[in-house]
């Protein structure tokens, strides 16, 4: 295809909009992981919930990888 | 056979082009390191027919150092085809195609633009620091050609303010301060040649970039990394000597010493995040002005580049991605420079040009403005990569600042593999959790402790007794809400079903109780399961009085709350006073 008919790229995320970005995915995941970390220090070996920390650990991994991502781009690295 | 001959004599007179040079007008700026040739050529179609190409000679020099070379009609900014011939007596032959033919006995100005390098050859080779430089260049007084010239004229422009120590004479010729010239000359024939010899003063630093390694890093979050490493030698003539600060700092010369002192890199007018640095470090004698339509960079390396010196730095910035890169679909493509302004009248020896494309890229293919050497792909692996990113690689030699054009580079990319990189940052800290989820699971104690076993379940009993405690209660509070919806309804049936509800929901609860003590009794001993079982009895008197508030709730003729529901709640909130003394006495 010809590049004078294609469109500029316009970036999925604006650079304006990292920091924000950043501290609040990774707000949540911190939050996420600090009452995984709450979980894992109060339950025994007979109370505990396998379903209950997947999940857990699930969102916070999501919320922590997308900060952390936002994170490197915002301090430079663009990956 | 005889045909086949008959057509090759055919096409040989048709190959053949005959032209007649009517004027040549030669001007030769050899002021800095670059010998910038432009040549006004007048040619009239002698042939038979019209004709669309015409051929120009260089000599074997000039082609030795060629860097570039451009042709167009004069007057007219298009650019004519040039192709290299098969060299004739000793002469590189260029085919120019003019696109349109001339007729037989028509005329056609046509502009050659060359650009030399490395021809200056300094002399005397060794100069002191207080001394100054001085080159001599050979040509010919004869402008080269494939065909007869009827008159020519070449002006050689040499240093303005600079001396002119000697130049060969060709009558008619003469030298003036600034330049010298030869011609006006008539009727020479073709390929006729007539070395000169200039030396004259040049201290224009002749510094060359033996390498340029311009790495072009593309990422599709919006970004452009553009970082180039290049080493710069000083090619002119060698500091003969020690080199003095004193003297140097001194010198009344100043910027006109042949030394290599500060220069301005031009850069983008969107470059941010700008450095500048060499093998030691950030180099602070730099400076960043912010042009209306560039950025430039002031440079001053660590120390002055003489004759023979060389240093070696990087240089890089990063550039918005919206300006230099487009799509359409799945279709992406990078328009960005192949090679960028180092310094004015730069000779760059080797640039190899590299574009990191982002992971997952597929068919590529590039278009570049001059032929360049394209060397095989690489793979680059870098942040949040799992096979690495594609590096194409391009060479060229030979580059002078006439190369700083742009390029394209077309590829398809999946929009969705955007979301990659996120996903592997998720799945690293999704394995993290799960060593965590899978440690806590093993038992590492070495001998088994029963008694905090037996405490441990107990914890948990005395959990499920609480929770237990709470349905009683939040049975209680719906069968007061029942009590309340049948006040306004008066349907019978639904305070029943309300009631038996009640009355199911709190056996149940009774029995998980009773079921928990037992077990409470084996791991916590029989005195915290005989207090325990009080939980069993403690919202008797709330129990017993829900028939005689319900009887009251039957009666009575107001819509809101009586003084009976005012007792039972009390009755209630005492019950639940009484569960959470037990359960705390636990």
């Amino acid at each position: 295809m010809d590049i004078s008919k294609m469109d500029k790229y316009i970036a999925p995320v604006q650079f304006s909009s990292l920091p924000a970005l950043t501290i609040l995915l990774c707000g949540i995941g911190l939050f996420l992981l600090a009452s995984f970390t709450m979980l894992q220090v109060t339950s025994t070996k007979y109370n505990r919930n396998l379903v209950k920390e997947i999940l857990m650990a699930a969102t916070s991994s999501v919320f922590l990888g997308f900060g952390s991502v936002f994170l490197l781009l915002w301090v430079g690295i663009y990956v | 056979m005889r045909l086949l001959i008959t057509l090759a004599l055919l096409g040989a007179v048709f190959a053949e082009d005959s032209w007649k040079a009517v004027n040549i007008d030669r001007t030769i700026d050899a002021t800095s390191q670059i010998v910038k040739i432009s040549t006004l050529y007048s040619f009239e179609n002698s042939g038979a027919g019209p004709q669309s190409k015409v051929s120009i000679a260089l000599t074997k020099e000039e082609t030795a150092g060629l860097a570039h070379i451009t042709a167009s009609i004069d007057g007219n900014k298009g650019k004519l085809k040039v192709v290299e011939k098969p060299s004739e007596q000793d002469f590189s032959i260029y085919e120019v195609d003019l696109r349109t033919p001339v007729a037989k006995g028509a005329k056609v100005s046509i502009r050659v633009n060359l650009r030399i390098t490395q021809v200056l050859e300094p002399l005397p080779a060794k100069i002191t620091q207080s001394e100054s430089q001085f080159v001599v260049f050979h040509t010919s007084a004869y402008v080269p050609s494939r065909y007869e010239v009827v008159t020519q004229k070449t002006t050689i422009r040499t240093t303005q303010g600079g001396k002119l120590l000697s130049a060969t004479t060709v009558s008619p010729s003469k030298q003036e301060t600034e330049r010298v010239v030869y011609g006006p000359y008539a009727n020479i024939p073709a390929f006729e040649k007539k070395p000169v010899k200039v030396h004259y003063e040049n201290n224009s630093p002749f510094v060359v970039a033996t390498i340029v390694e311009r790495y072009i890093e593309v990422s599709h979050w919006g970004n452009i990394a553009v970082e180039e490493y290049i080493e710069l030698v000083h090619k002119g003539a060698q500091l003969d000597g020690s080199f003095s600060r004193i003297d140097y700092q001194m010198d009344r010369r100043g910027r006109r010493q042949p030394a290599f002192q500060q220069f301005t890199t031009v850069l983008p007018a969107q470059a941010k995040d700008i450095y500048y640095r060499d093998e030691i470090g950030n180099i602070s004698t730099s400076a960043v002005r912010i042009r209306a339509d560039s950025v430039d960079v002031e440079i001053r390396p660590r120390f002055p580049l003489f004759g023979g010196w060389k240093t070696s730095y990087v240089i890089g910035y990063n550039l918005p991605s919206e300006e230099y890169l487009y799509n359409k679909g799945n279709q992406y493509a990078l328009k960005t420079k192949l090679f960028d302004h180092i310094f004015s009248d730069v000779v760059v020896e080797k640039l190899r040009t590299k574009v990191l494309l982002p992971e997952h890229v597929k068919r590529v293919k590039v278009a570049t403005p001059f032929v360049v050497d394209r060397r095989p792909d690489e793979l680059k692996p870098t942040y949040l990569d799992t096979t690495g990113r594609l590096v194409i690689v391009m060479e060229k030699n030979n580059v002078v600042p006439d190369h700083s054009q742009f390029f394209t580079v077309s590829y398809e990319f999946n929009y969705t593999d955007m979301l990659r990189e996120p996903l592997l940052a998720s799945a690293f800290f999704f394995s993290l959790f799960l060593v965590i989820i899978v440690y806590a699971r093993f038992d590492f104690t070495i001998s088994s402790d029963p008694a905090r076993d037996a405490e441990e379940r107990s914890q948990l009993h005395i959990g499920k007794l609480a929770q237990s405690v709470d349905s009683k209660q939040a049975a209680y509070d719906t069968l007061v809400e029942a009590a309340q919806q049948y006040k306004s309804t008066k349907n019978e049936t639904e305070l029943q079903d309300a009631r038996k509800t009640f009355n199911a929901t709190r056996t149940e609860e009774n029995a998980k109780l009773s079921e928990k003590i037992s077990a409470l009794k084996v791991d916590s001993g029989t005195a915290v399961a005989e207090r325990a079982s009080d939980l069993l009895k403690y919202d008797k008197t709330a129990f017993d009085a829900v028939d005689s508030y319900l009887r009251a709730v039957e009666k009575s003729t107001t819509k809101t709350a009586g003084p009976e529901e005012q007792q039972f709640v009390n009755k209630v909130k005492d019950a639940r006073n009484a569960a959470d003394k037990i359960l705390g006495s636990i």
